[in-house]
C-alpha cells in the first residue's frame, strides 16, 4: 500500500516547528555561550589565542579608519602664516579628538617667501590643554639653524604618544632665525593608536 | 455572594487572577483541585536540568575552544563581530618576533632603489621604489649618508592618500656629512600604488663631488 502524500499543510507546519525548535536552540546556546565567554577562562583564552592566530587582517579597500576606531587619521594645517615680527608665533593647525594618538608636525618654509630665515624651532606651547598629556620626550620639537638664507626647506618634528582625556587644540610655537618677517605653513597630524 | 471575586484593575506586571473562580468553593459544579507535584519531584527536575546544563556547557566549552583553536572562519567570525560590536577588546601585541602576515595589521614592507648617481651640478630625477598593495599604511622615506652634496630634497612622488607631505629638504654649504629621513605620512590606498620618489640635489649649489645614495620606503599597515 503506498504511503500517504504528505500535505502541503503537513509540510509548512513541520518547518515550522523546526524554525521554533531552531529558535529556542539559539536562545539557549546565547545564554550558555555568554556564560561561558564571562565565567570560563579558557573559553576565552581559546578564543582570544584563536584570533591571535588568525591575525588582525586589515583593510585594503581605502576605507578611513571612522571617528574612534584605531587607525583614524586626523590632520591640518596653518598655511601661509606670517612671522611675527618678534618673538613667537603661535599657531592652532590640530584639533585632538579624546583618544591615544601619535602625533607629528612639519614645517615647512616656501623658497624665496623670507630672504633672510636662517633657522626655525617649533615647540609645543605651554600650558598644554587641560586633559592633554605627552609622552615620549615630553614634547613634539624640531630646531634647525645655519641654514643659507633665502632657502626653501621641510622639517619634521619626532613622532609623540599623546593622551587626551578630552578634546585638545594645543598650541605651536614657531620662531625663527633672521631678521625677515617671513611666512611658513605647519602641517600637524595624528593616527588613534588605541 | 457571588462565587466570582469583585474584579479589580491589575497592575500590569501581575498576572491577572481568572474571572472564573474554578474551585469548588466558589462553583461546586467545576472539577476538583488539581493534584499538585510534591516539592520534591519539583527539585528534582530542576536537578535533573541544571545537570544538564552544566553537561551541555562543558561539552559547549570543549567545542568552542576547539573550534576557535583550529577553526580559521570560526576565529575570523569572531574578529568580525568583536569589530561590529565596537567593545574596546584590547588588542594583544605578539612577542615571539614574529613577523605579520601581508594584509594583517602591522605588515612591514620596504622597497631600497638601486644606486642612484648623484652629479655635482643640480639635478632633479625620479625613482621607481616597489608597488605598495592595498591598505591603510604609515610611510616614510630615508637615504643612506651622503657627504659630498650641496643640498637635497627627498619627494613621494606619488601621494595616495596624504594626510600630509612626505618630505624633506636639506641645506648646507657642500661637504655635510647627511643622511635625510622624512615625516611619516598616512598612504590610504585601494589599488597597487607604484611608489616613486623625486630626489632632487643640489639647487643651491654644486656639490663637492659626484656621490651616490640610496633610497628606502617603508611602510607599516596599521590597520
Amino acid at each position: 500500500m503506498y504511503p500517504a502524500p504528505v500535505s502541503a499543510g503537513q509540510n509548512l507546519y513541520g518547518l515550522n516547528a523546526c524554525y521554533d525548535s531552531v529558535q529556542v536552540m539559539e536562545q539557549i546556546l546565547s545564554k550558555v555561550m555568554l556564560d561561558l565567554i564571562q565565567n570560563d577562562p579558557a573559553v576565552m583564552a581559546a578564543i582570544m589565542a584563536g584570533i591571535g592566530a588568525t591575525g588582525i587582517t586589515g583593510v585594503t579597500n581605502g576605507q578611513p579608519a571612522a571617528a574612534g576606531v584605531v587607525g583614524q587619521v586626523i590632520a591640518g594645517q596653518v598655511a601661509g602664516q606670517a612671522f611675527a615680527a618678534t618673538g613667537a608665533t603661535l599657531v592652532t593647525p590640530l584639533t585632538i579628538p579624546p583618544g591615544d594618538w601619535n602625533i607629528q608636525a612639519i614645517l615647512s618654509i616656501a623658497a624665496g617667501a623670507p630672504s633672510d630665515i636662517t633657522g626655525a624651532a617649533v615647540v609645543l606651547g605651554t600650558p598644554l590643554p587641560p586633559g592633554m598629556t605627552v609622552g615620549g620626550r615630553g614634547d613634539i620639537t624640531v630646531a634647525v639653524s645655519g641654514l643659507p638664507a633665502g632657502a626653501n626647506w621641510v622639517l619634521s618634528t619626532n613622532t609623540a604618544p599623546v593622551n587626551c582625556s578630552a578634546q585638545a587644540v594645543p598650541q605651536f610655537s614657531v620662531t625663527r632665525g633672521g631678521t625677515a618677517a617671513g611666512v611658513f605653513s605647519l602641517y600637524a597630524w595624528g593616527r588613534r593608536m588605541r | 455572594m457571588s462565587g466570582n471575586p469583585t474584579t479589580l484593575p491589575a497592575p500590569t506586571n501581575v498576572v491577572p487572577m481568572p474571572t472564573n473562580w474554578p474551585g469548588p468553593m466558589f462553583n461546586p459544579g467545576a472539577r476538583p483541585w488539581p493534584q499538585s507535584p510534591s516539592c520534591f519531584s519539583e527539585l528534582a527536575g530542576l536537578n535533573a536540568c541544571y545537570d544538564s546544563v552544566q553537561m551541555m556547557e562543558q561539552i559547549l566549552a570543549k567545542v568552542v575552544c576547539d573550534l576557535a583553536t583550529n577553526n580559521a572562519a570560526f576565529a575570523q567570525c569572531l574578529v568580525e563581530a568583536i569589530a561590529k560590536s565596537g567593545s574596546n577588546v584590547p588588542l594583544i601585541g605578539v612577542t615571539n618576533g614574529a613577523d605579520a602576515q601581508p594584509g594583517q595589521v602591522g605588515e612591514y614592507v620596504s622597497f631600497a632603489s638601486a644606486t642612484i648617481n648623484i652629479p655635482t651640478a643640480a639635478n632633479s630625477q625620479t625613482v621607481t621604489l616597489g608597488t605598495l598593495q592595498p591598505g591603510d599604511w604609515d610611510m616614510w622615506l630615508t637615504t643612506t649618508q651622503l657627504s659630498q652634496v650641496h643640498d637635497m630634497g627627498l619627494y613621494l612622488a606619488s601621494q595616495p592618500g596624504f594626510a600630509v607631505p612626505i618630505a624633506s629638504i636639506f641645506m648646507g654649504s657642500g661637504g655635510e656629512i647627511i643622511q635625510l629621513v622624512t615625516s611619516t605620512s598616512r598612504g590610504l590606498v585601494s589599488v597597487p600604488t607604484l611608489i616613486a620618489v623625486n630626489v632632487i640635489t643640489n639647487q643651491a649649489g654644486a656639490g663637492s663631488a659626484a656621490s651616490t645614495t640610496e633610497v628606502t620606503f617603508m611602510a607599516r599597515r596599521r590597520r
